[in-house]
């Protein structure tokens, strides 16, 4: 059934998005054109073979050496600046691989843990030791859940795993919840805590693709789709209001002369430096907020949710599912 | 998809803000630099007074005459297309639009009447229109001045000094703290013309993103 239901979408997807009258916000192919603007077109699907790309990008000694490369290259900058510029990179990587449903085995799931982990260490100057140990706690039990996941798909009998996959979407939103208190308090201390609680922002949102999974991976298609809205709310309320112009007045030197030219030049670097940060805030907003999309249409379709995580799991060629709304 | 609508008027929202705020920002900022432009042209105007006893009176009521000039007509057209362009991201932003276009910009600058001592041609002499006591303060002002200076030596002074960067200078920075202090500043009771365009701005968001929720 999913083989044929696939059939059509990819390539007219592809020519579409050619064409310019489409375009992918979040995890969905959207029309582009006037008479259908908004509407959507069909839905994405990160594949086994997507996963395995991502996990080799982002393996932790390849990012040292970018991060190492980008640091020799802002040598003459602050350090401050050359951390922000180096997650700005990150940054893209980190949006491109949360999209849609993850059906991520534990080592992709544990190399990105390691990125926004590893992020949080070098940005942590302001965390308090005690606080930055609780965070660490989080990740450890998001890790362990994570491993108990794919550990599911090995059971062979699927009443037995579904039980166990209901109490992991269950447990992991205490990590979820902690990870959202945390990216709130760094907030809170004005947003110069931005890098900070973005990467906690990262790890609630991979927290949520998880439960989701969770849900899914136990034919649980209607607990998954509230667990993906409302963490999209959460995500929202937390971000939503943020606008560049914000990043920008945070970035600019205290006391500057607001009529001086040093001013256009700060403001300039600024507007610059906000730019793809700005941009992953929006993203993660729209990868949130398209999480929970295929459900419906996959109910429509007569496919059930285990049915779908499963052929992503073993689609080892083409890196993304198009399904056609 | 009911919420993926909804997070693109929101964004949009975001957006629009950001859009305006920037434009407001770099507008009143190059609007600035022209005014210290404009005041530099002005500086061959100015006498000993002005240099050593009255700074501010030569440099503000110039800045705020040559922000004004710039900004009351841009401000005008801020409301009308911000208003539009809200109005457009949701029907429902109607109301919202038209507390726009109602805003009263030229009640945040600072009123000229209030700021502006009468200019003065190139002898030094106050124009027709200068009141009593402005008159009478800024020539005892004056008439010490050029006691201190000794009345010889005062003409020898003027010619040869009022050309002097430095002097130029003092009064550019009178200039330069006006545009802080009055237009472009972030802090200060009462609020500079900027953060209070801002909080308009931050405001109006803040409502619309409630109404597309």
């Amino acid at each position: 059934v999913i083989d044929e239901v696939l059939l059509a979408a990819p390539q007219k997807a592809f020519v579409g998005l050619r064409d310019g009258s489409l375009k992918i916000v979040g995890s969905v192919v959207r029309w582009a054109t006037a008479e259908k603007n908004g509407q959507i077109f069909a839905h994405l699907q990160p594949t086994a073979a997507s996963e395995m790309a991502q996990q080799t990008a982002l393996r932790l000694d390849d990012l040292k050496q970018g991060q190492e490369v980008m640091q020799a290259m802002l040598g003459n900058l602050s350090g401050g600046m050359q951390m922000l510029q180096v997650m700005s990179g990150l940054n893209l990587a980190l949006s491109v691989v949360d999209i849609g449903i993850s059906v991520a085995g534990f080592a992709l799931m544990n190399a990105k843990l390691n990125v926004v982990q590893g992020a949080i260490h070098e940005v942590s100057g302001g965390i308090r030791s005690i606080q930055q140990e609780a965070i660490e706690r989080d990740f450890i039990k998001l890790r362990a859940l994570a491993e108990r996941y794919e550990n599911t798909w090995s059971v062979s009998d699927y009443s037995r795993a579904a039980p166990i996959l209901m109490k992991i979407a269950s447990n992991a939103n205490e990590t979820q919840i902690l990870l959202e208190y945390h990216a709130q308090n760094m907030l809170q201390l004005g947003l110069e805590m931005l890098p900070v609680a973005d990467r906690m922002l990262d790890g609630m949102a991979l927290t949520i693709g998880l439960r989701v999974s969770a849900a899914m991976a136990a034919n649980e298609s209607e607990l998954a789709r509230k667990i993906a809205d409302d963490g999209f709310r959460k995500i929202e309320a937390i971000t939503g209001g943020i606008g560049q112009i914000d990043l920008a007045q945070a970035r600019l030197p205290k006391g500057i002369d607001t009529a001086s030219k040093d001013w256009e030049a700060e403001f300039a670097k600024a507007k610059e430096e906000t730019t793809p940060i700005i941009a992953k805030l929006r993203t993660r907003e729209a990868n949130a907020a398209t999480r929970s999309s295929p459900l419906p249409t996959l109910k429509a379709k007569g496919i059930t949710s285990r049915e779908w995580l499963e052929h992503a799991r073993l689609e080892r060629e083409e890196p993304m599912l198009v399904l056609a709304h | 998809m009911i919420m993926l609508d909804a997070l693109d008027k929101r964004q949009a929202v975001t957006a629009w803000r950001d859009r305006w705020r920037f434009l407001v920002w770099t507008t009143m900022y190059e609007t600035g630099q022209q005014a210290l432009k404009a005041l530099e042209a002005e500086l061959p105007k100015s006498d000993v007074k002005d240099v050593y006893l009255e700074r501010t009176e030569f440099a503000n009521p110039r800045i705020d005459k040559s922000m004004r000039l710039t900004l009351q007509p841009f401000f005008g057209i801020v409301g009308c297309k911000a208003a539009l362009e809200l109005y457009k991201i949701d029907p429902k932003l109607r109301d919202l639009s038209q507390e726009i276009t109602k805003i009263d910009f030229e009640c945040m600058m600072p009123m000229l009447a209030a700021t502006e001592e009468p200019l003065k041609d190139k002898d030094g002499s106050i124009l027709a229109g200068a009141t009593g006591m402005v008159t009478a303060f800024g020539g005892f002002r004056a008439g010490l001045a050029v006691g201190l200076l000794g009345a010889g030596a005062f003409g020898a002074y003027k010619l040869a000094e009022m050309a002097s960067p430095r002097f130029h200078g003092w009064l550019l920075d009178a200039g330069r703290k006006r545009l802080a202090q009055v237009w472009l500043g972030t802090t200060g009771d009462p609020l500079p013309v900027m953060p209070q365009i801002a909080s308009i701005f931050d405001d109006i968001a803040i409502k619309a993103r409630s109404i597309t929720a």
